[in-house]
């Protein structure tokens, strides 16, 4: 790797970290495990950077391995009984205000591929196409996906929806 | 189903979950840095893990001679093959646990590659154990929990923060052992299609955490076989297998 990348991947990890944290915890719904999300996402970078030498979009690298991390600890039983890492999935409930509380508790309900496509849509600003191709589904599964997230949403938070 | 956000629902749920995440702060204790750190770590831990894997693989070979390998693996690289990596593992379990071959679950169930990050163990992986016409699962974890902040709630496995978890985890015990707490409990399945789980964890005094899950397996299309009427380690033989110090990096 050249001291060029090397210095990129220093800067993306140093500039990019705080923007995944919160992207993280949108999904998660938990500060610890959207940090250890985070941690894995930048360290799977840095081992993906230097294996490869270079990455050519390492802001979309980052993103679909932070929501393929995600998604892939919701998975089957098997999964969720790991005995390290606590994953709760509620939200927490001593930070933030109502509405955001609110907004936190009814993605808590939504399936993890639910919650993913919210995200990258509304708060990540993918397109449809960008979304489908990132989750590895077709673009009317991301659609269906969308319009029931946003059905959970504005169940819950009706008054904040116009 | 017909999906349609017009420029101002789309800014208001952007403006929803944008309340969602002000005023939370990521928690203190990490930096930048510490990415570099892990991944430099696991890189050299990687390498030490597959030469020790080689280094076993070829004295296992050697002492037990070609036999051990089906009829055309001649070519097949030693230290690469899964045959052999089950065959060196298996030698750590009691004789009559069943055929044990190296799987990825992940890779079954889910049809991608398993996520290696953060094992940093020799034997990590999936195995199955087919015996009595079922199949089981043991999967074995080594992680380094040392730098991370969560340490404590691997220090009590038997009473998890996550009530959930600690709901789940049945009969759990706890032992200190040379070197680290020894905990085991079990999962009791109530869903036909999978079955019951017994999970040991090692937490070593230098924060290494070595977990050993057996499964009695699950059901359905992907299954590579019915569920093991019991786990395929029992109790005794799980914490015997937790003991070896060949798991350990």
């Amino acid at each position: 790797m050249t001291r060029g990348a090397e210095a990129a991947l220093h800067a993306f990890v140093e500039g990019r970290r705080s923007a995944l944290f919160r992207s993280a915890y949108l999904l998660c719904g938990n500060p610890d495990e959207a940090e250890d999300l985070v941690q894995t996402a930048l360290v799977k970078v840095v081992l993906g950077a230097r294996r490869h030498g270079r990455l050519d979009n390492l802001d979309a690298y980052a993103r679909k391995t932070l929501v393929n991390t995600f998604i892939a600890g919701r998975r089957r039983f098997w999964r969720r009984e790991q005995p390290y890492g606590e994953v709760p999935d509620v939200p927490d409930r001593q930070t933030d205000s109502d509405t955001g509380l609110m907004v936190r508790a009814a993605l808590g309900r939504l399936a993890p591929r639910q919650r993913a496509v919210l995200v990258l849509r509304y708060w990540e600003d993918l397109s449809v196409a960008a979304t489908a191709e990132l989750l590895g589904m077709r673009e009317s599964t991301v659609k269906s996906h969308t319009a029931r997230g946003l059905a959970a949403l504005k169940a819950v938070v009706r008054e904040e929806l116009v | 189903m017909k999906e349609s956000t017009g420029p101002d629902e789309r800014e208001s749920v952007r403006e929803l979950l944008g309340r969602a995440v002000a005023d939370v702060r990521p928690p203190a204790g990490r930096d930048s840095g510490s990415v570099f750190t892990t991944a430099a770590r696991i890189r050299r831990r990687r390498r030490t893990a597959t030469t020790g894997v080689v280094v076993g693989a070829i004295a296992v070979s050697a002492a037990l001679g070609s036999g051990v390998l089906r009829a055309g693996d001649e070519k097949t690289p030693v230290a690469a093959s899964p045959t052999v990596r089950a065959t060196v593992f298996q030698d750590l379990l009691p004789k009559d646990v069943g055929k044990v071959t190296k799987i990825s679950l992940s890779k079954i169930l889910t049809g991608k590659e398993p996520d290696t990050s953060t094992a940093i163990g020799p034997y990590d992986g999936d195995y199955a154990v087919a015996r009595d016409g079922g199949v089981g699962y043991l999967q074995v974890q080594v992680i380094d929990v040392a730098t991370q902040r969560k340490y404590k709630s691997y220090a009590t496995p038997c009473n998890p923060p996550d009530e959930k978890k600690a709901a789940v985890r049945e009969r759990c015990t706890d032992e200190t052992v040379d070197g680290g707490l020894l905990s085991i409990w079990q999962f009791t399945s109530t869903n036909r299609s999978d079955g019951s789980m017994l999970s040991a964890q090692l937490l070593s005094n230098d924060g290494t955490v070595l977990t050993v899950q057996a499964w009695e397996g699950y059901s359905g299309q992907k299954a590579l076989g019915p569920l093991l009427k019991n786990f395929p380690l029992n109790r005794k033989q799980l914490r015997e297998l937790v003991l070896r110090k060949e798991l350990l990096p």
